[in-house]
């Protein structure tokens, strides 16, 4: 188990009453609490670390960086 | 998109590492990746065959497990067995070997001691188990403080009367602030840890960045969000930058989260800590306030310990970046996961649990 410092990227499928939601990863269903974050949306990734959501994962951002890698490459020629 | 996927792409990583060798130049330079899911995910990938010789990773003290001191399992141990409570911890803890043993061996000998995932498990159990008293083990940084301040918090305000923490909740900026000031460890830039930053944000770092002259840069789990960091610390370095970097910023902001900053300010007090083998530092640890103190384990129970270090470990240089686990002559003849010695051989996120599963 691999609980303590990481936090693992869960897709939101189900938005429950009193700050909780469902995630689902690798085809495994979690549920766990979002009373750290903002409102959730369904489809939103976010973090899960110890039961409790710590933050929304910026998909945007993701892409951007990947794609600034991407971009490292054409400049060195290879 | 495959958020997880794509951060392993394998063609991505050799550009990468094509880009820092160009950028780096061939000064020498050491980085302490500070987290020990960092620290794990470098032996695993080998990342450090991915990188130039003389750019030297070196693993740092973000590992909960290891510098939790021993006197915390004997307190653990002690409370399971003389004072009968339940004991609900994460599981690496219940391996650690105490001064006498450990959680895993006070189980055998009758102990109630239950290995959960989340803290609100814990809380759970003492609702459903009224004739019991249930102490959660809460150690950690920054990451899985607010889970555990928002169960004291749900604790008092649903009224529940058999439920405590024993608290071992570690800082990461004065822990950072603590090695540089040492001169101990020549580190010349960081990767900080990024879900500790995801919670105080990037900006806890600015003051160490100023002081010290030392560029860090924020770097996620996946081997790409490492290779990443090292990159921009690798322009860094070689320009003599000394700027706070992120490259974790899909999941870590400037400010960082700040509903979790509100809840352990309103349940915890900062307070000087003790890290195992790096002694106490001032402000390196929480303690829990004075309004919920029927939740503090430590103030509930009169805890009596007699503790010692193992012989021969050298796990406190080791997370101060000063060795490496192959220096230590008990590793894997001795100190194996099987059979830990100490602290930094139990965990995932331990070093020498990493240098051991991933040897050649
Ligand atoms: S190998 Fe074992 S005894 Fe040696 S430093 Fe690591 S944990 Fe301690």
């Amino acid at each position: 188990m691999r609980s303590m410092c990481l936090a693992v990227p869960i897709k939101v499928v189900e938005v429950l009453e009193g700050q909780m939601a469902i995630g689902e990863q690798m085809g495994v269903q979690v549920e766990f609490s979002t009373a750290l974050l903002g409102a959730v949306q369904l489809g939103d990734y976010v973090l899960v670390h110890t039961g409790i959501a710590i933050e929304t994962l910026d998909e945007a951002d993701a892409q951007e960086t990947l794609s600034i890698w991407n971009e490292l490459n054409s400049t060195l020629g290879s | 998109m495959n958020l997880l996927k794509d951060f392993k792409n394998p063609v991505l990583a050799r550009k990468l590492s094509a880009a820092i060798a160009e950028t780096v130049g061939d000064r020498p330079f050491s980085i302490m990746e500070v987290c020990g899911g960092q620290t794990h995910t470098i032996y695993k990938y080998r990342l450090r065959e991915m990188l130039p010789p003389n750019l030297r990773l070196v693993s740092g003290p973000g590992c909960p497990v290891c510098v939790t001191p021993i006197e915390y399992i004997d307190k653990a141990v002690f409370l399971a067995l003389e004072k009968g409570a339940s004991i609900y911890t994460f599981g690496d803890l219940v391996r650690v070997p105490g001064t006498m043993m450990s959680l895993e061996k006070a189980q055998a000998e009758g102990a109630d001691v239950q290995p959960v995932y989340s803290p609100f498990q814990s809380l759970q159990a003492a609702k459903a188990n009224p004739e019991r008293h249930v102490v959660f083990l809460g150690i950690g940084f920054e990451t899985t403080l607010p889970g555990v301040g928002l169960v004291i918090r749900e604790a008092q305000r649903s009224g529940v009367e058999n439920f405590s923490v024993l608290l071992s909740a570690k800082r990461v900026p004065p822990v950072l602030d603590a090695l540089l000031s040492s001169g101990k460890a020549e580190i010349d830039g960081f990767i900080t840890p990024g879900h500790v930053t995801s919670i105080i944000g990037t900006k806890a770092y600015d003051a160490l960045c100023e002081t010290y002259r030392v560029p860090m840069v924020v770097g996620g789990f996946e081997p790409l969000d490492l290779l990443g960091a090292v990159h921009l610390l690798a322009g860094e370095l070689a320009g003599g930058g000394t700027r706070n970097l992120n490259a974790y910023s899909r999941a870590s902001s400037k400010e960082g989260n700040v509903k979790a900053q509100q809840v352990m300010e309103e349940v915890f007090e900062e307070k000087d800590d003790e890290l195992r083998g790096l002694g106490v530092i001032p402000k390196a640890g929480y303690g829990i306030r004075e309004s919920f103190a029927e939740f503090d384990a430590d103030r509930r129970f009169d805890i009596v310990t007699n503790s010692r270090e193992p012989k021969g470990c050298i796990c406190g240089e080791i997370l101060c970046g000063i060795k490496a686990p192959e220096d230590c002559p008990l590793f894997g003849a001795i100190c194996t996961p099987d059979a830990p010695v100490g602290s930094c051989m139990v965990s995932n996120e331990g070093a020498c649990n990493a240098a051991y599963l991933f040897r050649d």
